[in-house]
């Protein structure tokens, strides 16, 4: 049933397709455990310093393989289909992770326990490593040892954060161009209902300046996508571009301002308690370069967190 | 062969170009908080814990039955510990020949495994901490006692807390607490000594001063007011 739940999950979400094929490949299936199960054995601070990395890159992989050249025509209509893939590649610090909160209420951590106390959370992130579980370390503010609890373990040993999104565009007249990103709305049984969608328009001064040695546009991406009630996700870019055309090669390259948020939430198993919590991504920026080669392209972003992507768009 | 120069070109510096961007390796954004440090309460808990745990595992370099020379003992049903050690027997001291436990006067206990002897405190469901150990001592099988002495000694994990203990000196028998020797535990900067007297009630003391007193039976560890 495990299984079959978790296959509906991969075939149905090409969106997350990625991340949770990472996920079924890891030694963790055979620990019948995933994201969500993890989540539920822990708080909302554990959840928080677990999920950060996971939680930092999506956004900027939202914000991913945005344009593919500069060049908009001005009065020939243009059609584009095709798939987008990006992988956010993680400093290798992220792997684990350390949080320290005090004035916190032992007895929400323990029932056997009583006052408040420093909470030292410690252990693999969800792209830690899998065979090693995190520590809950408890200091009481009125005195004793130290008192040391089991954490979860990493998810799946990984530095890359996967994302794929499906993409369609028109464009062609006066410079515009529009971009969506779709998947219809999908019941994943205990999951929830999934959706994702993502909108933008670029424009192309290109028919104005018409003997400018480069290729230039402006446009914005907003994007939405759930996963069930487990997590939200948001992105919005505004970004400027240039690309220069070497037939049959088109070399490309931006500046991006970002923003990028994600609620996640889940039932806390110890106190049955429903957390969600939301929270932003760091990448407010990011310069891009990259190449296309007649329907494929490739580059690389470069901001708080270094992304890569590569499309495929099949149009006319 | 114009354009194809062109191509050549422009590939050539998009590839340096991402070489040099390949050098910005993404900044880490998870969190990487400083671990608090202890307090000498603290660090006096965890030296009591491991005599509290010293107190169960010496004995059984002294307390054997196995005719072998070499054997696991399994602690279970213990109030504080639990795990398994090996412990190898020898006569003529630690370089020695093999010998069975009645004839040995020579012990050498290891705890087992990377994470080693598992200890619980106060009964705290879920809370333990992890022992290793590796200890020599000295058999006197007259008196049925064994005199553990130096460099044993051991680690102990608490969550991010680790610390480490050394052992000088301490006797003990099959039953009754330990009555001589040292055990000197470090963690956090601060170092403790416990010092054992035969009674259950031990002074745990920093640089020579008892600052607090360890009751072995029940495992309460009290603060000794310094005078007035």
């Amino acid at each position: 049933m495990k299984l079959l739940r978790t296959a509906r999950l991969m075939w149905c979400v090409p969106v997350v397709g990625f991340l949770f094929l990472l996920i079924a490949a890891s030694p963790v299936q055979a620990q019948d455990d995933d994201f969500q199960d993890l989540l539920e054995q822990v708080g909302e601070e554990y959840a928080r310093a677990y999920a950060s990395p996971f939680i930092e890159a999506f956004g900027p992989n939202q914000n991913s393989a945005m344009f593919q050249g500069a060049s908009i025509p001005w009065g020939q209509l243009t059609f584009g289909v095709g798939i987008k893939v990006m992988a956010t590649h993680l400093n290798e610090d992220d792997q684990t992770f350390q949080k320290t909160v005090r004035n916190v209420d032992l007895g929400s951590i323990d029932s056997s326990l009583s006052g408040t106390g420093t909470l030292i959370l410690n252990g693999p992130t969800v792209f830690g490593d899998p065979d090693t579980r995190g520590t809950v370390t408890l200091l009481p503010d009125a005195g004793g040892p130290p008192i040391a609890l089991e954490g979860i373990p990493g998810l799946v040993d990984s530095r890359f954060v996967p994302l794929m999104a499906p993409e369609a565009s028109v464009g062609g007249v006066f410079g515009l161009k529009a971009t969506l990103r779709y998947f219809p709305e999908l019941d994943l049984g205990d999951y929830g209902k999934t959706k994702y969608l993502g909108f933008g328009l670029q424009w192309s001064p290109n028919g104005l300046l018409v003997d400018f040695p480069v290729d230039m546009m402006v446009g914005f991406f907003d994007q939405e996508m759930n996963v069930g009630s487990l997590i939200e996700a948001n992105a919005k870019t505004m970004f400027i571009a240039v690309s220069k055309d070497f037939n049959p090669l088109t070399v490309y390259g931006g500046f991006a301002k970002e923003s990028a948020d994600m609620t996640v939430g889940y039932t806390y198993e110890t106190t049955g308690e429903r957390i969600s919590f939301t929270a932003e991504s760091q990448q407010e920026s990011r310069f891009t370069l990259g190449a296309k080669l007649k329907f494929l392209s490739a580059e690389m972003g470069v901001g708080k967190l270094t992304t890569y992507s590569a499309g495929a768009m099949f149009g006319f | 062969m114009k354009n194809n120069l062109k191509t050549m070109v422009a590939l050539g510096l998009v590839l340096m170009l991402t070489g040099l961007l390949g050098a910005c390796e993404s900044d880490s954004v998870s969190p990487k908080d400083e671990t608090p440090e202890l307090t000498q309460e603290n660090v006096a808990y965890q030296a009591a814990i491991v005599a509290l745990a010293m107190v169960e595992v010496g004995p059984r370099v002294i307390d054997f039955t196995p005719a072998k020379n070499v054997y696991t003992y399994s602690f279970t049903g213990y109030e504080y510990v639990e795990g398994d050690v090996e412990i190898d027997f020898r006569t003529g001291g630690a370089s020695g020949e093999p010998a069975t436990p009645s004839n040995a006067d020579y012990a050498r206990l290891v705890t087992l495994g990377d994470t080693g002897l598992t200890v619980t405190y106060d009964g705290l469901a879920g809370s333990a901490m992890s022992l290793t150990a590796d200890i020599q001592a000295n058999l006197d099988q007259v008196n049925d006692t064994a005199t553990i002495f130096a460099p044993s000694g051991g680690s102990m994990v608490s969550g991010v807390y680790t610390g480490t203990f050394d052992i000088d000196g301490v006797v003990v028998g099959v039953t009754g607490y330990p009555t001589a020797g040292t055990i000197t535990f470090t963690a956090g900067g601060h170092t403790l000594a416990v010092t054992f007297n035969g009674t259950a009630n031990v002074p745990v003391s920093v640089n020579g001063t008892t600052t607090w007193m360890l009751n072995l039976s029940d495992g309460e560890l009290s603060e000794v007011m310094p005078p007035m």
